[in-house]
């Protein structure tokens, strides 16, 4: 995607073109990056075939698997539908009652805070744990895994009892809190505070995308540092010009994922409100109060209508999100 | 490409809608083993009990087998909904509250009138078997007799130096002052009373004023002034201490597994609850807890207690087999060597005869609370009017706006009102 | 191509200079701090899978009073087939599932990272698209479409469409990580005569361990704990996985066993932290640890 500097990393300071380890083709990215741009035109013919031929288990599953669900919910958002009778279309009626619903108004409000607030926490301590991690620490297996193991935790039935146990009025925060002389309160289920503590809940399952940072930092070929080494870079110049270019469509990766998953965040909020929403809908999730209005009030048609609305904000700002990454993302391709 | 990818997809989707209205699949056995499905919602322990109940069936109508089907609450009224929606659903459905309903006027339940012959709903108890009968059409059959009362635990009393109340003839007002001096005179963290609002109550107190949650046609019938008048004393409760802090009330109240609640861990002195929960909370908090008659508006008036089918057994109104399907609902609820097995499970068997077959068999825990549906079966009102379609919501709008009256952010004359409005419009 | 592919190898033979952080007992220490903050909700709940039920809510100290081992025993039998049948299904299921995901992903991967065709962005984006729905409007039409294929109560609605790729998140990981590899290793084995499925087979793949190793274990842990869809699309109780199982100890509306409910969730966390200590040795096989023959 970015045209310049295909396999150097970016960045000004250092200068990579010969690397004096490994005279690698790799490391002379001007002549290759021509031969293929000449190229280019006659491949996209050859690699069509082939590529439908890659992409054949995908096409069959799109068509069969995932296509006509998706299609039938785009079909049911303009219909009444109960689930328990046939639908019934109605048009524009569901999204026309959108426009005055004030639950969704507030459901937006809480998916929106908790994905500005909790996708970049959850990111940044990801990162800043996965290059603590990458190398030079003893007993680095036994951490990685101590701290994968929430991540491992976060679905399932007894985090809900376990999240009291955090931030009830008897839990361990409070205990902590205690220490101080402070007389805490019930976190989890206070409105001002109830979102706060599900952000905390998302962050502390940062394993997931550490696993996948660390996974791309050793994408990163050592030729480079011990290049900037021998060019007399330092620790933070190293990190800043070699490691954050190269690592950057993992984060971006992250961060695609990361805010797609957040903005669907239902289980957490599920089994932590009792799958209420509450209290006083401060933890209505968009994908909450979607499935209480399709199982809960089998309104299956509004809860369809509601999943396009999600839809379209969601692809709208992942398409953003790729239109900026053109600005800081960069390939090795 | 376009044209024909448009025409697919219209393809698609009609596929979709004819699949979804159409009928199912189709097996065919008229001769051979029928085969029916059954479900129902709950832990391991119900379902040991069914499963035996159901090996007793299969022993007593050879020809006939029957996989149960369950799963924890909500997850098994999702399943159930999934499979209804697809033309799937299980033979005989075990369902509850105003859920029969729900799916009764939306043609998905069998008029049971249609099976009487294989089904005796004669010797069960009238008013538990009015909550499965709507306009006329009975879809639901009691598991079991239930009712809703005030869940005691005299130790924490005697622990306070308070002297236990006279259920026959209190009043709101000796709840609100009891629970005020339990929780003056009690350890820190131990409560005169939970916070009593819940749907139910609401129901039981409205019922004091001949009001209740809905009328039979299915309108809202409690008035805002009544909503009011609870929230003004459930406020006062808390303000005084008498029942938790805000917080910890809904903490609680998102937790309702019995061994949660403070009653199950022995830290408050009276809660609003079902008489079938006490057993649990009993085993729970290991104290020797009763349930009192709950209190009434002025001494000795009726208090608005009412039987209540605890779940429904009902059947499906797509079930290939509806004659097997009665025959083995008929013996889940009138047959002895089911309700050994159940025991009351499902509520205090609502067909008598069985009910004194099995009483031998009580343990303690479920001796007490037969012997309290014993002595309030005399005393209770009209049959209770089961919400119509719309009104699962009932419970989640309350939730909603309880907790803003608990956390001030709303009078209780404002959150009345509010509550007016949103279960009308929910129900209408 | 063997030269091309070993020159690349010599890129990176060992770690990084390491600056003597392997010993900083301050360090450590923040990290062992951090650990047990982590994990404290594990820790209460493995001391309370050995105290009995009634007492877990009652006394919820971290260091157990009583030690037994009842909960387990109760909770592997309890259910309606013991509990090593559940975790049995639930491991076909998983190994199905990483098995599709890895051939099927990995496929679409290369074609969206290293091919030019038409209709590329278009598909790309459709593909991003199919994540962005809730399943919860899905599920209905979903269980039509595999009750019509008669695969209700069986392990294929929960399989197969991952031999389809469905996961759309493991091809976009795959093209992140393929991306940030060089394109002139393709170049090169080009020139070597390599065609495309050769180049994904011998070159690319194996230089994707870290992709594939995390497909794996995510995967693992997403089929492992996905409970609504096997929920819906299980309901004989012989089919039940680790979660729906688990969630059979629980009633709302009654008693709940938590004692076995914890315990057995122990158990079922078990696996998949194993897979995750077997599986992160590759998760970090960089690009010059990657053996190619």
């Amino acid at each position: 995607m970015t045209e310049p500097d295909r396999s150097a990393p970016p960045g000004g300071a250092l200068s990579l073109a010969s690397p004096p380890t490994a005279p690698a083709p790799a490391a002379e990215a001007p002549p290759a990056a021509r031969r293929r741009r000449g190229r280019r035109s006659q491949r996209a013919v050859r690699d069509g075939r082939v590529a439908y031929l890659f992409l054949a288990p995908w096409i069959v599953g799109m068509v069969v698997v995932t296509i006509w669900p998706i299609a039938a919910s785009l079909y049911l958002s303009f219909t009444d539908y109960s689930l328990l009778r046939a639908p019934r279309w109605v048009g524009l009626d569901n999204f026309a009652e959108m426009l005055g619903d004030e639950r969704l108004v507030s459901a937006l409000g809480v998916t929106f805070t908790y994905v500005v607030v909790s996708v970049p926490l959850q990111l940044a301590l990801a990162l800043a744990l996965a290059m603590l991690l990458d190398r030079g620490v003893r007993g680095l297996p036994f951490y990685r895994s101590v701290y994968y193991l929430p991540s491992l935790l976060a679905g399932s039935v007894s985090i809900a009892i376990l999240w009291r146990q955090m931030f009830g009025t008897d839990g361990l925060f409070n205990d902590f809190l205690a220490l101080f002389g402070v007389q805490g309160i019930g976190w989890v289920s206070h409105p001002d505070f109830a979102l706060g503590t599900l952000v905390v809940l998302n962050v502390w399952t940062f394993g997931a995308p550490m696993v996948i940072f660390l996974a791309g930092l050793r994408q990163i070929p050592v030729m480079y540092y011990e290049a900037a080494t021998v060019d007399g870079a330092g620790r933070w110049a190293r990190f800043r010009h070699i490691t954050i270019p190269l690592l950057t469509p993992i984060i971006f990766f992250n961060l695609v994922l990361q805010t797609i998953g957040a903005f669907q965040t239902f289980t957490q909020a599920f089994v932590v409100s009792g799958g209420t929403g509450g209290p006083s809908d401060a933890t209505l999730f968009y994908t909450l109060y979607l499935y209480e209005r399709g199982f809960g009030s089998f309104d299956m048609g509004y809860a369809s209508a509601l999943a396009w609305l999600l839809l379209v904000i969601v692809a709208a700002l992942t398409g953003l999100n790729f239109l900026l990454a053109k600005r800081w993302v960069f390939y090795g391709d | 490409m376009r044209a024909t990818g448009t025409r697919a997809a219209a393809g698609l989707i009609g596929a979709a809608v004819l699949l979804l209205t159409a009928c199912g699949g189709g097996s065919d056995s008229q001769d051979g083993p029928v085969e029916l499905r059954f479900s129902w919602w709950g832990n391991e322990q119900r379902a040991q009990a069914t499963e035996r109940a159901i090996a007793a069936f299969e022993a007593a109508h050879p020809g006939i087998t029957v996989t149960g089907e369950y799963a924890d609450f909500n997850a098994y009224f999702d399943r159930i909904a999934t499979s209804v929606a697809a033309n799937d659903a299980p033979d005989v459905i075990t369902m509850g509250g105003a859920y029969p309903r729900e799916y009764g006027d939306r043609g998905a339940l069998l008029d049971l009138a249609e099976v009487s012959q294989y089904l005796d709903l004669g010797k069960l108890d009238e008013a538990a078997t009015s909550n499965g009968r709507f306009d006329g059409v009975q879809y639901g059959v009691p598991t079991g007799v239930n009712s809703y009362g005030v869940v005691v635990n005299p130790a924490v009393f005697e622990a306070a130096g308070v002297s236990l109340p006279d259920d026959t003839t209190w009043t709101w007002a000796d709840f609100e002052r009891i629970a005020a001096q339990i929780s003056a005179a009690a350890p820190e963290g131990t409560y005169g009373a939970e916070d009593p609002t819940s749907a139910d109550a609401l129901d039981l107190y409205s019922r004091q004023s001949n009001e209740g949650l809905y009328t039979p046609d299915g309108k809202l019938a409690i008035s805002a002034a009544t909503v009011t008048t609870w929230w003004e004393m459930t406020s006062r409760m808390r303000n005084a201490g008498a029942t938790p802090p805000a917080t910890l009330t809904v903490e609680l109240g998102g937790q309702p597994a019995p061994e949660q609640t403070l009653m199950g861990r022995g830290l408050s002195g009276m809660r609003l609850d079902w008489s079938n929960r006490l057993a649990a909370m009993r085993t729970a908090s290991g104290a020797p807890l009763v349930m009192m008659r709950a209190p009434s508006e002025s001494a000795g008036r009726q208090p608005g207690m009412w039987l209540q089918a605890s779940q429904l057994y009902t059947i499906s109104s797509r079930t290939e087999h509806p004659e097997e399907a009665a025959q083995l609902v008929d013996f889940l609820v009138n047959d002895p060597a089911a309700g050994r097995e159940i025991l009351t499970d499902r509520g205090i068997p609502a067909n008598p005869e069985v009910r004194d077959a099995i009483s031998g068999a009580f343990n303690e825990n479920q001796k007490v609370e037969a012997e309290f549906i014993d002595r309030i079966s005399e005393q209770v009102g009209p049959p209770l009017v089961v919400g119509p379609v719309g009104s699962t919501d009932t419970r989640s709008i309350l939730e909603r706006i309880g907790s803003d009256v608990l956390f001030d952010r709303a009078t209780p004359a404002d959150a009345a009102a509010r509550f007016v409005d949103e279960v009308t419009a929910a129900i209408s | 191509m063997t030269d091309t592919v070993l020159a690349t190898q010599a890129v990176r033979e060992e770690s990084p200079p390491r600056r003597g952080g392997g010993r900083n007992p301050l360090r450590h220490a923040l990290l062992i701090a951090l650990g047990v903050v982590m994990i404290y909700p594990l820790l209460w709940m493995l001391s309370s899978s050995v105290k009995p039920t009634e007492i877990i809510f009652r006394d919820p100290s971290l260091w157990p009073s009583s030690f037994d081992l009842g909960n387990y025993v109760e909770g592997w039998t309890a259910l309606g087939a013991p509990f090593h049948q559940y975790l049995l299904n639930s491991a076909i299921i998983a190994v199905g599932c990483i098995v599709g995901n890895l051939l099927s992903c990995s496929l679409a991967a290369y074609a969206f990272a290293r091919l030019e065709f038409r209709g590329r962005k278009l598909m790309f984006a459709a593909m991003l698209v199919t994540i962005m729905l809730p399943i919860h409007v899905l599920i209905v039409p979903q269980y039509v479409l595999f009750s019509q294929l008669d695969w209700i109560n069986t392990f294929l609605p929960l399989i197969v469409p991952k031999f389809l790729a469905t996961d759309a998140f493991f091809i976009f990981l795959m093209v992140q990580f393929i991306r940030t590899l060089p394109i002139e290793l393709d170049e090169a084995a080009r020139i070597d005569g390599c065609g495309h499925f050769r180049i994904y087979w011998r070159i690319i793949m194996p230089l994707c361990t870290p992709a594939l190793a995390t497909t794996a274990v995510f995967t693992f842990i997403w089929s492992w704990n996905d409970f609504f869809s096997q929920l819906i699309f299980l309901t004989d109780q012989d089919l039940y996985t680790v979660p729906v199982a688990l969630r059979s100890f629980v009633d709302g509306q009654g008693a709940t066993s938590w004692g076995p409910l914890f315990a057995m969730s122990i158990v079922g966390l078990a696996p998949i932290f194993g897979f995750f200590l077997a599986g992160q040795r590759y998760l970090t096989q960089g690009i010059a640890t990657t053996g190619i023959k």
